[in-house]
Order: C-alpha cells, then structure tokens, then sequence
C-alpha cells in the first residue's frame, strides 16, 4: 500500500501503525502534532492506530510566538 | 451607540448583540503582536471590560508588528502604553492593567475577572501554563500563536473541547523559538482570535473547538484540523 507523508509518496507493508513510521521520521522539535487525514491523532495512540492504502500524514509544527 | 452604528445594522448582532458585546469582560493576556491587534480588534467590536495582562517594556525591535507604540515609548509598560492608546481610538472602555508576570500563585485574582482570556503570549511555556490555568478556572480560551509566516488558533472551552495539552501532552516547553515574525502574519491569526471572542459572545456557530486552525502565510493555506479531548490528557481529564 502507498501513504503520503509531508507531502511524499511511500510505500509501506500491510499493519504499518503509525508509531512506526513517526519513529522513523527525523522531527528535531517536541512541539509537534500529528495528522493523519486532517485528524490530530494524540501520541499515545500512535501505536494502536493502523496504517491504510491512501493514507496522508502531516507532521504539524506549532509555534509559540506571539 | 453612533459609533457601534455599524456592528448593530448588521441582522446577527443588531442592538441587543451591541449590549452583550458592551457587558462583556475579556482578557488580553500577553500585548506584544498579537496583543496589539487583538485589542485594536476588541476596542472596535465595543468589548466594554478589557483586561491587559503583561510585565515586559517596550523596546525598538517590537515596532515591526507592535504598532500601538511608538519609538519614544522605549522602556515604557507596554500595559500602560496600550491602555493610553486604546482609550484615545474608544474612551468608553473599560480597561484594567495587570504588570506582572503570571503564575500558579497570582492567577486566580487577575482571571476570575474575566470570561473570556486571548492567549497573545509569547513563548511556549506561558502559553501552556495560560491553557492550564484556564482549564482550571474554567474559563473559555482563544489561542493563538505566531511565527516567522505561520500562525494557529483554537479555542478551548473547558470540559467541552480539546485544550492544548491534549493534543501536545509532552513537549520541552523551554524550547528555543526564533523570534523572527511579520507584522502581516500577526495581523491576520489576532483578527481570527478576535473573531472567536465575538463569535463566543454572540453564541454564533463555527467556533475553532476542537479545530486546530493552520495558516502558512507562504503558501496562503489555512487548514483547520480536527482534534479531540484526549480522555487521558494530563490538564482537562477531570473536568466536565
Ligand atoms: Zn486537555
């Protein structure tokens, strides 16, 4: 199956979760969420949530100026 | 009223909306950028009881976005600075300063003035005690942050909606954060936090609750993304 991460195409076996593909991502900040179709998904469910065909996932950075 | 003449003629507001906008008490916390357009925003909507809340001074490198001052004002309370010139654009507001820096142990005075508190703060850790504290006094939160041409904003009503925590429960608040933003970018995410709080006083729909809303300035793309109360978030868990 074929996801979209930050804007690129990957391929990704079958039962991919999301922790596994956010482990392998380099995110040099604390301060980010995580979307995957337009949906925040909370860290600590990164593991229980199963990647599928089509998916798109976006590392959101916040910021903290104001 | 004259002045309001055009906030009442519209049918969603009208007289009674104009008195309800009037009885309401908001807090600015935080008058740097964003602080700075939220107010001039408030003043405008006849946001009757104001409340400005910072400690920092002004210095020359806040006047690329912080045009309620000016250049002879260097060292100067920003709290004060923008009082004055706020009541010189609407003399009928009601506007309380706060000098001082916010913390667990003078909070409680300060916010319980209050119903609706804009998060125009200026670092991560004050942002996120500021949505701490407004879960624990249950008072309705507009937050919103800036950098270099980015900016968000939701709104947290506690016990109903998402807070920041449950949707960034660990992070190093300590973070560094460049201090590089444009006036423009600041302009437009304190004219959506205005918004919010007019929208919030009215009981208009379409309120950013449990919406994370995303502008990136360079690619003129807002994007509102869907949160949820996180049932173990650390701050909002208890409360209903
Ligand atoms: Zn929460």
């Amino acid at each position: 199956m074929y996801i979209t991460i930050n804007g690129q195409n990957i391929e990704l076996a079958e039962n991919t979760t999301l922790l596994d593909i956010i482990k392998k991502q380099d995110i040099k900040t604390t301060l980010y969420a995580v979307e995957l179709n337009m949906k925040i998904i909370p860290k600590d469910k990164f593991e229980e949530t199963v990647l599928n065909d089509k998916d798109r996932i976006e590392i959101v950075h916040f910021v903290g100026g104001g | 009223m004259e002045r309001y003449s055009r906030n009442i003629i519209l049918e969603k507001i009208g007289l009674e909306g104009q008195k309800k906008l009037l009885d309401s008490k908001v807090l600015v916390a935080g008058v740097g950028g964003l602080g700075s357009y939220v107010l001039v925003n408030l003043a405008g909507l006849g946001i009757g009881n104001i409340g400005i809340l910072d400690y920092d001074v002004i210095e020359l490198s806040n006047l690329n976005r912080q045009f309620l001052y000016n250049p002879s004002q260097t060292g100067k309370l920003k709290t004060e600075a923008a009082k004055k010139r706020i009541l010189k654009f609407n003399p009928d507001i009601n506007i309380e300063t706060f000098n001082t820096k916010l913390n667990e142990s003078n909070y409680q005075s300060i916010i319980e003035k209050y119903d609706i508190i804009v998060d125009c703060f200026d670092s991560f850790e004050s942002k996120f005690l500021l949505n701490d504290i407004a879960v624990k006094t249950s008072k309705t939160l507009v937050h919103g942050a800036v950098s270099e041409f980015k900016g968000q904003v939701m709104t947290v009503i506690p016990g109903s909606s998402a807070c920041l925590r449950c949707i960034i429960p660990y992070a190093d608040l300590n973070e560094y954060i460049t201090k590089g933003v444009v006036s423009p970018i600041v302009s437009v995410i304190a004219s959506i936090e205005a918004l919010e709080v007019m929208k919030l006083i009215m009981g208009f729909d379409g309120l950013l609750t449990n919406q994370l809303l995303i502008f990136d300035a360079l690619k003129t793309e807002f994007k509102k993304l869907t949160a949820e109360r996180n049932t173990n978030c650390m701050v909002c868990s208890g409360e209903n």
